[in-house]
């Protein structure tokens, strides 16, 4: 049978991307029909009587009884039946969604003020999400500062990723094709931004891996793992097309020579090749409070531990190829849906 | 008095929450539009935009004013202390001095609230509902720093007030009923009082404890909410040991009853004016009574249903959630008793009449919308998204706010002497409830498409721009909605100079505030009262009238 509201699919559930669909529509089909013969027979006999009982010249009320035990039996026991089996439904789907398949592969999952980053069993990470069709994931959800909450809306997954604590979530993507992933616990004055990609590929798990989550070895080796980087721990507030998020821009960053700041003197440059600037960047990095940017206030984590050495130079790489115009951004599967 | 002060001020408040929703309704319909009038004012530095850092306030401080500054005192403050007194046959409340505190108590809540717009961030942002560690470190948020302190300082302040009301409402239902007046005697709306104190007065301490918890974490150093190991902005390390979910179970623990505490009074008004203006005995009677019993008791044990994706164990939650589905029978009972109470009357369409029939209907969209989010399997994918949203809505704006309305119509001429103009109160009722539908029904759409909450941008991704246009129909809608509320503004204090006299019943009703003068004068009743039958005696067959004091003695025949 067709659904009539399916019809309107695009103000309606999104497309069904994981096994939890399976799950989660038919229930909400199910109440929401529920709902909207309940609805509709109350509201209809409300304006019934509104209208044959409302006051009138010559209308005279019949006497109607003010109590009927007859009546209220039925009001209280038909709808308990109804919503015993909601009960028993919801409860049994509840059960699916949080009983992980055995042969789950584990993602770590680390939540930050405006990023996402994932860890794969290879130790490669990155800010995108990549699974393969069919192949069943269970998520391991960490916060490094407040609570953020993984939503795909179209696996119709949800879970919230707690600071101190370690959850987990699993889900079996069954849609190839590329999908937004939303923070959808309130963060920051960044929340609405903290979206990223979650790319299910066709390719079966190894394979997948072998194509999409090789870190070391990537060509350009430094830029691209410098943009790696980028994703993961800056693009939340520093963009590098020249926009002012909640950080400055990179953009011009290689190539300035000067940068002037809230207190203190301006530093000059000699290029991104001189001492100054590649000290600069690595203070900004370690140690943001010692130097804040004109115009913007001092709200950046410090990286000191979180990144070693010689990511700091990618990091920096990844700065001149942007200036240099030798960085683009890699092009995206196509989406198949 | 104090009620009609309780009633000003939020309704004061109710437009600068309305205000509020209608900028974050500018931002989420023209992202980062000039805002017109108010934009070049406010936001100078910003070339008249709303910022983020201000959307999040907005959002948070819509919020806290509407739970915490209209829909609580105004039920329980304003309609409470007014209606309480007049209902039961008492010259006054109990407690005459703890009442006048309780309303000069929310004195401090509103300055300390005012306050944090100046602080710096624009206000508090960490959202109505305070989750830390956002709302407890400073460097989280813009709005994380003086400003959610003081937030936290108004709560503090509305805690006392309203926990003053409600030992002075429990004591004065219990003990200053007029002679006669048995508690099966009781119109609806004091037993709804009566319950919501009760609740109020269990449910609030814990709220309280949490509140001086948070700001302790804030100002002290202590680590309640605080876990180890955070790296948030520029903050130094915290020794941590918290949890933060400890405040979500606290505060839900309190916020979940504080639902029915915003529902319950409204419940009660409603059968109070549906049974008058239909002329016939409200249906039911002891089931209304028990059902609101009962809702009150689940409304305990639901609190986990807010927290279905924070990692809870399933088998919990399976138990949360069968208390929850449960929630809807008992309100069940009542719809089907207020259909039964218009079965066979002859009913008044006034406008007070008018707003409760339109409260049944959304309180029913409200309700059934609760059940598909009662069960969690369906509620994981629904948590968060603008569904919700159009659920609360229903349940507070649709329910709660149109009887809150309605009562002041049918009310108005016991406070002020005077009817308000029924034309002018007709046009507010048919717009009002067109436009709460075109503001609120659509985003149930907007939900099951999967649109999170709380968040102050759509357009930078290309997930959510088919929804642009019913995001801005809502906002052409919202405006609206707050546009002829001036009809409302107009009706209410024009009435009172221009108004007809009303006389002491008007409505020709059976409780007890209709014998006392419009307005009553200090003690309220000019001569003792004694109370000799139920307050629905309506259309009693061989009567002359059509309804019957509850002050008449048993000869008298109209």
């Amino acid at each position: 049978m067709i659904n009539p509201i399916h019809s309107l699919a695009q103000f309606y559930l999104p497309p069904k991307g994981s096994t939890f669909a399976d799950v989660t529509d038919p229930l909400f089909d199910a109440i929401l029909w529920i709902s909207i013969v309940s609805f509709v027979a109350i509201v209809v006999v409300m304006c019934w009587f509104a209208i044959i009982y409302r006051r009138r010249p010559g209308y005279k009320p019949l006497p109607s009884p003010s109590h009927s035990t007859l009546l209220e039996l039925i009001w209280t026991i038909g709808p308990t039946l109804i919503l015993v089996w909601i009960f028993f439904q919801g409860a049994s789907g509840y059960s699916t969604l949080r009983t992980p398949d055995q042969d789950a592969e584990l993602i770590e999952v680390t939540a930050s003020q405006f990023n996402w980053k994932f860890t794969y069993p290879n130790g490669d990470f990155g800010d995108t999400l990549h699974l393969s069709v069919n192949q069943p994931v269970r998520l391991q959800l960490v916060s490094e500062d407040v609570i953020h909450s993984f939503y795909v809306p179209e696996f119709r997954a949800k879970m919230d990723v707690m600071p101190g604590r370690r959850h987990s979530m699993w889900f079996k993507p069954t849609l190839v094709g590329e999908f937004k992933l939303f923070c959808t616990e309130y963060c920051g004055d960044g929340h609405s931004k903290m979206v990223k990609n979650v790319i299910v590929h066709p390719e079966p798990w190894d394979e997948m891996m072998r194509k999409y989550v090789r870190w070391k070895d990537a060509e350009n080796h430094p830029v691209a793992n410098g943009a790696r980087l980028y994703n993961v721990y800056c693009s939340g507030c520093h963009s590098f097309d020249g926009s002012a998020k909640t950080g400055p821009s990179f953009k011009g960053l290689a190539s300035s020579t000067n940068r002037e700041f809230v207190s203190g003197s301006p530093l000059t440059f000699g290029g991104a090749d001189s001492d100054e600037w590649k000290n600069y960047v690595s203070e900004s990095i370690k140690r943001p409070d010692a130097r804040i940017v004109k115009g913007y206030a001092n709200q950046m984590p410090s990286f000191e531990g979180k990144l070693s050495e010689e990511q700091l130079g990618y990091i920096m790489q990844f700065l001149k190829a942007v200036d240099g115009g030798t960085y683009s951004e890699p092009p995206k599967p196509e989406k198949t849906q | 008095m104090i009620g009609i002060q309780f009633l000003i001020s939020s309704l004061i408040w109710f437009l600068i929450g309305g205000l509020m929703a209608a900028a974050m309704r500018w931002q989420l319909a023209w992202p980062w539009s000039d805002m017109p009038i108010l934009g070049s004012w406010l936001f100078e530095g910003e070339g008249g935009q709303i910022s983020p850092e201000y959307y999040t306030m907005l959002v948070t401080m819509h919020g806290s004013v509407m739970v915490f500054f209209v829909v609580i005192p105004i039920l329980a403050g304003a309609f409470g202390n007014y209606l309480i007194p007049l209902m039961i046959g008492a010259d006054d409340m109990a407690f005459p001095k703890l009442n006048m505190l309780s309303y000069w108590f929310m004195w401090p809540a509103f300055v300390c609230m005012m306050l944090s717009f100046a602080a710096p961030g624009f206000g508090p942002a960490a959202g109505w509902t305070s989750y830390p560690p956002l709302a407890v470190l400073e460097e989280a948020a813009p709005g994380s720093g003086l400003a959610q302190t003081l937030w936290l300082g108004g709560l503090t302040c509305v805690g006392i007030s309203s926990m003053m009301g409600s030992i002075n409402y429990i004591t004065t239902i219990v003990q200053m009923r007029a002679p006669g007046m048995t508690f099966f005697r009781l119109p609806m709306t004091i037993w709804a009082m009566l319950i919501t104190a009760i609740l109020q007065a269990f449910a609030l301490p814990v709220l309280t404890a949490a509140v001086l918890m948070q700001i302790a974490d804030r100002l002290l150093g202590t680590c309640f909410f605080i876990p180890e190991g955070l790296m948030v902005a520029d903050a130094l390390p915290k020794s941590g040991g918290g949890q933060a979910l400890l405040w979500q179970h606290l505060f839900w623990f309190y916020s979940h009853p504080a639902v029915y505490i915003m529902l319950l009074p409204a419940m009660g008004m409603a059968s109070d004016i549906l049974s008058s203006m239909s002329r016939k005995p409200l249906f039911g009677y002891r089931p209304m009574v028990y059902s609101m019993l009962s809702i009150a008791g689940l409304g305990f044990i639901v609190w986990g249903h807010h927290m279905f994706v924070s990692g809870m164990q399933p088998l919990v939650g399976a138990a949360f959630m069968l208390t929850t589905i449960l929630i809807a029978l008992p309100s069940g009972i009542k719809t089907f008793n207020w259909l039964a109470t218009l079965w066979g009357g002859r009913l008044q369409l006034t406008t007070g009449m008018l707003f409760c029939l339109g409260f049944i209907a959304m309180f029913v969209i409200g309700g059934l919308s609760g059940v598909l989010m009662a069960v969690a399997a369906v509620t994981i994918f629904l948590h968060d998204t603008y569904y919700i949203v159009a659920h609360f809505h229903y349940v507070l704006f649709g329910g709660t706010s149109l009887i809150v309305i309605g009562s002041i119509y049918h009310w108005y001429p016991k406070m002020f002497g005077r009817m308000m103009s029924e034309t002018l109160g007709k046009f507010h009722f048919f717009t009002t409830f067109v436009l709460i539908n075109c503001v609120f029904f659509p985003m149930h759409f907007l939900g099951a498409q999967g649109l999170p909450r709380r968040y102050a941008d759509f357009t930078h991704t290309d997930s959510f721009v088919h929804l642009q246009p019913i995001n801005e129909f809502i906002t052409y809608s919202a405006f609206a909605l707050v546009g002829v509320q001036v009809v409302f503004i107009l009706n209410f204090f024009g009435s009172m100079l221009f108004g007809r006299r009303a006389g002491n019943n008007p409505w020709r009703a059976n409780t007890l505030e209709w014998v006392a003068p419009s307005p009553p004068p200090h003690g309220n009743f000019l001569a003792p009262l004694e109370v000799h039958r139920g307050p629905y005696e309506y259309s009693v067959p061989g009567r002359a009238q059509d309804y019957w004091m509850q002050t008449d003695s048993e000869l008298s025949n109209g």
